[in-house]
């Protein structure tokens, strides 16, 4: 009779495990929407799912004399079949047709801009002040396959602000907060873990962006403090009380700066290199009294001369997006790395974009001086942490359109023009099931050019090592 | 072999914390009157406990009247700060949310969920995160964690009960304005809530104790007005805002609105005899006076 029970029991539980949740966040007739999209030779399989179809519905793709049908409403490719037919589509357009009536046909353009090998992304609760298990990761793009590169797991702490010189997965820099706090730099394949907080600075640094030569990384410093809204829209704001940019030596650990980049009236964060190495960018940003003036915080995008015999930066500063005067915000400006442009996020104040729900994507064209919103990449909800890739043709970025607080990773196509297409989410083998049970929000996310090969074992040994290499300032 | 685990564990994780589990889950389910019966038997000396305590008292409509009876622990004692566990930042979510503090209430419980050592997530923490994102509107977040709700075998029908509960919190919360919570500040955020919806009982009653726990007459008094009792206002925010008029030599002929005329003369007896020895104590033990005047 006991056995009895508990076989009933076991059925039960199974049966409750088993029954999944409809899609009810979207009103595209697929999810993720792929319709109209373009996408890279290489990438991997574009799987979907209807909304609203039964076991009966078959999903038809079409280039030229090639068909594959694809019976289901969960739409699947074989990894090597998707790579195989995409390969004969390149320059051209696939088309899908449902047996749907209601559903018209759409097209899947293959551009023929190769991508890059990899993404890299954190995975943290989209929280406050703690987080569970979080990480580093990397993502091969022509398959499904997520590696992790550290996580907390290793340490007390959390890792953040990674970055790769010009995608080369090489050379990474990347922090540790807590109490084994500091920066992990891997160049030319060494790595070592450093102290980079200094009796002259303010603090540890923060957002990082390599020189192309690579003995630089400009890096910032910020005090900052979170705030909680309490008004429904909004979750949190992240103000800085001070911060400054300053130009690491990788080769005699050596942190300068000078009079524009630092000091108390100004705001300097988001520091980033020009292709050619000779111009520093950042955001900047008239210090203001919180939280009273916390809606008057609008950082301009600005730029100064980089001189890298000496690795000092200049000190006339070009205002290249004056974004105070539209009593907007500028964050996150990232060169393209043909030089050509800079993609920047544009909120209407503040500088942690991530939680501005009004955060886009703008492009500043910098032989026109003209700056446009990328409406094709861009949704009602954020858009932030954009990349380029290594070629400049396509660009990542997070969102929070799918839900309003997980983020999720959308790549899209821009030509050389600057126009973008569609943005497209990052494939997974099953989608629906991946992001219903994910329940961390991705970040910063860049592309890498080959596997990282990070070697996470020597890292934890790193990070838990009482001493660690410390930056200088020099004055 | 399953009793002596459970026996094993009782003793090995000390009875004060088996004590504040035990008003932890007491707020969880709401068992209000139980809270304040243990809290008789034996007498809350963690703030984390005075907080389930004070909730208690407000849920049933007695901290305007009891809540000196009870041990205090200031503010913390009221509303405490974020802790990291898994469990503690229960008792502040569980008020806040009772008070409309929608945001408040889900950060604290976002800040629990991700403290699970192991990892793991709680449904309960589900069915509140469920709740909050629906009382701001957040339906399309709301139903990621309903959906894992209707996975479950015990919580999959609370969906009906989880709505009616945000559908009410939703009435109560800040319509206007944006404010960023500061935890030394939080009696800014209770009297914009009150300004706004004078009939929300449980922040009325949490920005008075705020005051009086301060021992703020001039908060008080002006809490008192901002709320603009028109019935007789519960007993020790009288007596508080009592002793604010007095401070101010403002006229105590006649009782202003939301005190009564027996609270006036109890004024005036404090006044007159007040400073004798014990005379507070035998008479006075529990007033918002004795408080004032006679602890630290």
């Amino acid at each position: 009779m006991k056995t009895r029970i508990l076989y009933i029991i076991a059925a039960a539980l199974l049966v409750a495990a088993c029954r999944q949740s409809g899609i009810t966040w979207t009103d595209s007739p697929i999810w993720p929407d792929y319709m109209d999209v373009t996408i890279p030779v290489g990438i991997a399989p574009l799987n979907f799912q209807y909304t609203d179809a039964g076991k009966d519905v078959t999903t038809t793709f079409t280039y030229g004399e090639e068909k594959v049908v694809i019976r289901g409403a969960k739409v699947r490719w074989k990894v090597d079949k998707w790579h195989e037919f995409v390969k004969k589509a390149a320059g051209g357009d696939i088309t899908v047709s449902s047996s749907l009536g209601n559903i018209p046909d759409w097209t899947i353009h293959v551009s023929e801009d190769p991508i890059d090998y990899g993404v890299c992304y954190r995975l943290i609760a989209p929280g406050y002040e703690t987080w569970s298990k979080m990480g580093l990761y990397e993502r091969d793009l022509s398959s499904f396959k997520e590696t992790a590169l550290i996580e907390n797991t290793q340490f007390t702490g959390c890792v953040n602000c990674h970055s790769f010189n010009k995608c080369d997965p090489d050379d990474v820099s990347m922090h540790i907060r807590g109490p084994h706090g500091c920066s992990i730099l891997r160049i030319d394949g060494e790595m070592d873990s450093y102290k980079t907080q200094t009796d002259s600075t303010l603090g540890s640094v923060a957002f990082a962006y390599w020189h192309p030569d690579g003995d630089y990384i400009a890096y910032s410093t910020n005090t900052s403090r979170q705030g909680f809204h309490e008004m429904s829209g909004k979750i949190l704001e992240v103000c800085d009380l001070a911060a400054d940019v300053l130009v690491y030596d990788t080769r005699d650990h050596s942190l300068v700066t000078n009079s524009v980049l630092s000091g108390d009236e100004f705001w300097e964060t988001y520091p980033a290199f020009s292709p050619d190495g000779k111009t520093l960018y950042y955001c900047s940003a008239k210090a203001r009294h919180l939280p009273r003036e916390v809606h008057e915080i609008w950082y301009n995008l600005c730029s100064v001369e980089f001189d890298a015999e000496t690795g000092r930066p200049g000190s006339l500063v070009d205002t290249l997006v004056f974004a105070e005067g539209m009593q907007k915000s500028v964050c996150f400006p990232k060169p393209s790395f043909d030089g050509r442009y800079i993609m920047y996020t544009l909120n209407d104040y503040g500088t942690f974009n991530v939680w501005h729900h009004e955060s886009e994507l703008w492009l500043l064209d910098l032989e026109t001086g003209e700056t446009r919103p990328l409406a094709n990449a861009n949704s009602d909800d954020a858009e932030a942490y954009h990349n380029w890739c290594s070629n400049s043709r396509w660009f990542v970025f997070a969102s929070r359109r799918d839900n309003g607080l997980f983020t999720y990773l959308y790549l899209c196509h821009i030509d050389e023009n600057g126009n973008e297409d569609k943005a497209f989410m990052l494939p997974q083998k099953d989608p629906v099931k991946y992001y219903l049970t994910q329940y961390r929000s991705f970040n910063i996310p860049e592309f890498v050019t080959g596997p990282v090969n990070f070697d996470r074992m020597k890292a934890e040994k790193l990070i838990n090592r009482k001493s660690k290499t410390p930056f200088k300032y020099k004055p | 072999m399953a009793s002596l685990t459970i026996v094993s564990a009782h003793f090995s994780l000390g009875k004060s914390r088996n004590q504040l589990l035990r008003y932890a889950y007491d707020v969880r389910v709401h068992n209000w009157t139980d809270i304040i019966k243990q809290a008789q038997k034996n007498s809350p000396k963690d703030p984390s406990e005075i907080a389930c305590v004070n909730l208690a008292l407000s849920m049933t409509g007695r901290l305007g009247s009891d809540m000196f009876f009870y041990p205090q622990s200031g503010w913390d004692g009221l509303l405490p700060s974020m802790i990291s566990d898994h469990f503690l930042p229960l008792i502040p979510s569980e008020a806040y949310w009772q008070i409309g503090m929608v945001n408040d209430s889900q950060r604290f419980t976002f800040e629990a969920q991700e403290s699970f050592p192991d990892y793991q997530k709680s449904a309960y923490f589900y069915q509140r995160l469920s709740a909050t994102n629906l009382a701001n509107g957040d339906v399309k977040v709301a139903e990621r964690y309903l959906s894992e709700l209707d996975r479950t075998l015990f919580y999959r029908g609370a969906r009906e009960k989880i709505k009616a509960d945000a559908k009410e919190k939703s009435e109560l919360r800040m319509k206007e304005g944006d404010f960023i919570f500061l935890q030394d500040e939080v009696d800014s955020l209770l009297r914009a809530l009150v300004l706004e919806n004078p009939d929300n009982r449980v922040a009325c009653d949490y920005i008075m104790a705020w005051a009086m726990l301060d021992k703020d007459l001039e908060r008080c008094g002006r809490y008192f007005e901002d709320i603009g009792y028109k019935e007789p206002a519960p007993q020790l925010f009288q007596e508080a805002y009592l002793l604010d008029l007095f401070r101010r030599h403002m006229p105590l002929d006649t009782p202003p609105d939301g005190v009564t005329q027996e609270n006036l003369w109890r004024l005036q007896d404090v006044i007159e005899n007040g400073k004798k020895p014990n005379y507070l104590r035998r008479n006075y033990y529990g007033s918002f006076w004795y408080y004032y005047f006679m602890t630290e």
